[in-house]
């Protein structure tokens, strides 16, 4: 495991109905370290229990991370201790980031967000704006009390890119198929971070209207995660490049790469010799060698093709 | 069978002094299953050409040279620098036929290439990066060995360093640290590059009586190694820093660069020409002498347990073998190597 980092809850603030942002700042006052928009931490909270949460400032600002939590009292009690036991001058440990929903490469990015699905979206609006780069934000409410970030979403830099939709006025709705359908643009990138059902019904449509996988790219709160130890299907993605790669159930990662013709090195096909030895950019990996040190493993960073799988739905490999 | 040697690519035939300009200067050479002549034209330039009469296979290198061409001397037939017969004595014509292949040659860091491939495929960009006896900020010693082994075993030899613990145990080596670096290697086109530090060891053998018994060193390595067989390393000894990991910090005491290129004679025969030496700002008296010797040595140490292995392969064909950890170099260059050489010769 990473080490954890002990961070100064600078600020705690209402931001709309049953959210609160917390700013963080490193204890020591130093700088935190580097992140890109859709990284998560971990934030180990009172009582040991550890849950993820994005980053949704700007990620240019590494004096301090802002993560958005929604007060869930159905949920498993993360959230309801945050909201009710932290408050500003806290001390917390948190993961360094880690980015298993990062931004690609495109012309343009159409971004939907579903309740506390903002957070992640949020990170990548600014980085877009920053960048000058196109986007358009859809950001689904229940109501519209429940909209988080108002102060941010509603500034100069993202106006005329927010539509906010809400579930309780039907004039504000969310017409998905109306902005997916016709023709999938090239050089268009959708990301979608929010509940299941809102995240379905967004990959749904955007699966009707026949954008490829490579173009589509979502986080959920709760990832259908692997547990070790099963051949399941998996997607490794090419750092640097739009090429998804499906690694079909009971199929090596190293044989679905060859398929697709991105040729590694390979040797021993058992996990022992390092020969295929692939370094790691996004999700974790679910090690099944034996080349690697027990160090080596946890630090996520690099893994081999031949034998080991993924524990995310998605790996990103650097060659 | 599968084929054994790349043909697109460059071979050392030895170091440039190797082919001289005398008359008796005919150089033999036998690289990737061919025998070859090299041999210097009176304006120094470099000829390789198929060591073989057309006529009756007669060696050309037991031939005379005459200006920029070279004479069979069995029946006196003259070929020119390019192969072609010029004359056969008591006919008024040649024959049509009459002439032998010719290799496109090339002479770049003290050492003389050849290009087993067609000459107008040769491609110059790649030669490997060497360092240069004639670089005047290096003293470098060379010289040369013959290994009776298949030429793998030395690529496997030299993508896996952890083996200076135990082979060279008594002159590169003197210490088990080398066994425990797991390398990150560069994957190139044609090979790999690795950069690493073995750190807080004694002092190498060949240097241990120079130093106390307690001090220790790092050393900082960084390899480029490309097909078929080329071993490019600078080799630095400092002072310990005490440190876990990055760079050596400790004060350089020895900067250390050598060259090596192994050239396959044929399936179970190999020549290496090596250097070694160090930047001449970090030489010192005797030290050129030292490390001559020492290089040497390991390398007897090297060709000792490679005839070994070769040896126990042969008698053994069919045994299966076993990878360890220390496989991923030797995997990755011996994957590369494979791949060039199936890209030549679509199934």
């Amino acid at each position: 495991m990473s080490e954890w980092i002990a961070v100064r809850v600078a600020e705690k603030r209402d931001e709309a109905r049953d959210i609160a942002s917390f700013v963080l700042e490193k204890a020591d006052g130093t700088d935190l370290p580097h992140w890109e928009p859709g990284a998560h931490v971990d934030v180990r909270l009172p009582g040991d229990i550890v849950r993820q949460y994005s980053l949704c400032g700007p990620a240019v600002d590494t004096r301090r991370y802002r993560i958005g939590v929604l007060r869930d009292s159905a949920g498993r009690g993360g959230s309801r201790a945050i909201h009710d036991d932290v408050a500003a001058g806290d001390t917390l440990s948190i993961s360094p980031p880690r980015n298993l929903f990062p931004l690609d490469v495109q012309e343009q990015a159409l971004l939907f967000a579903g309740g506390i699905g903002i957070t992640p979206i949020l990170a990548m609006a600014h980085h877009l704006s920053a960048k000058g780069d196109r986007f358009d934000m859809h950001y689904c409410v229940r109501s519209a009390d429940r909209a988080a970030f108002a102060d941010q979403l509603g500034g100069d830099d993202f106006a005329g890119r927010v539509s906010l939709h809400c579930d309780d006025d039907p004039d504000t709705r969310l017409d998905v198929d109306a902005l997916l359908g016709g023709t999938p643009v090239v050089g268009t990138h959708i990301y979608v971070c929010g509940p299941d059902g809102f995240m379905d019904h967004v990959l749904n449509a955007a699966k009707k209207a026949g954008w490829p996988d490579s173009q589509v790219h979502f986080e959920r709160f709760s990832a259908p995660v692997s547990q070790p130890g099963e051949d399941g299907a998996f997607k490794i993605a090419v750092e640097g490049s739009d090429r998804v790669i499906e690694v079909a159930a009971g199929q090596s990662a190293i044989d679905a790469l060859a398929a697709a013709g991105i040729e590694i090195p390979v040797s021993c096909e058992q996990g022992i010799c390092g020969t295929c030895l692939t370094d790691i950019a996004g999700g974790i990996p679910d090690h099944r060698d034996m080349f690697l040190s027990d160090a080596e493993k946890a630090a996520n960073d690099c893994f081999t093709p031949c034998c080991s799988r993924a524990l995310t739905p998605r790996l990103t490999i650097r060659i | 069978m599968a084929e054994t040697f790349l043909k697109n690519a460059w071979y050392c035939a030895g170091w440039r002094d190797d082919v001289g300009l005398g008359q008796k200067d005919l150089v033999e050479r036998r690289i990737a299953g061919q025998s070859l002549l090299l041999y210097r034209t009176a304006e120094g330039a470099l000829v390789a050409m198929e060591d073989r009469c057309p006529h009756r296979s007669a060696p050309l290198s037991l031939g005379r040279k005459e200006g920029d061409a070279v004479r069979c001397m069995y029946h006196g037939m003259l070929f020119g620098p390019d192969g072609i017969c010029r004359a056969v004595p008591g006919m008024a014509q040649p024959p049509e036929g009459a002439r032998v292949p010719a290799f496109a040659t090339c002479e770049k860091d003290g050492w003389i290439w050849v290009w087993m491939g067609k000459p107008e495929d040769a491609d110059e960009s790649l030669i490997c990066e060497a360092y240069s006896p004639y670089d005047p900020d290096l003293n470098l010693r060379a010289n040369s060995i013959r290994i009776e082994t298949n030429y793998r075993q030395e690529i496997a030899n030299l993508a896996d360093l952890s083996h200076i613990s135990w082979v060279h145990d008594e002159t590169f080596g003197g210490t088990d640290g080398w066994a425990f670096i797991k390398p990150r290697h560069k994957r190139q086109a044609r090979g790999i590059e690795t950069r690493y530090v073995v750190r807080d060891i004694p002092s190498p053998r060949f240097t241990a009586h120079m130093f106390p018994k307690e001090a220790r060193f790092d050393i900082q390595v960084h390899v480029r190694l490309t097909v078929p067989c080329n071993f490019i390393m600078n080799f630095r000894i400092h002072e310990a820093d005490g440190l876990e990991s990055g760079d050596a910090q400790g004060a350089l005491l020895l900067d250390t660069y050598t060259s090596q290129a192994v050239t396959p004679r044929d399936e179970g025969t190999l020549d290496y020409y090596f250097s070694w030496g160090t930047s001449t700002e970090t030489e010192f008296p005797g030290v050129i002498d030292l490390m001559y010797r020492t290089n040497f040595d390991a390398f007897l140490e090297d060709k000792r347990i490679l005839e070994g292995q070769r040896r126990r392969q042969l008698e053994y064909p069919d045994a299966p073998q076993i990878d360890i950890v220390h496989d991923a170099g030797p995997g990755q260059m011996l994957w590369v190597l494979d791949k060039l050489i199936a890209a030549e010769n679509p199934a």
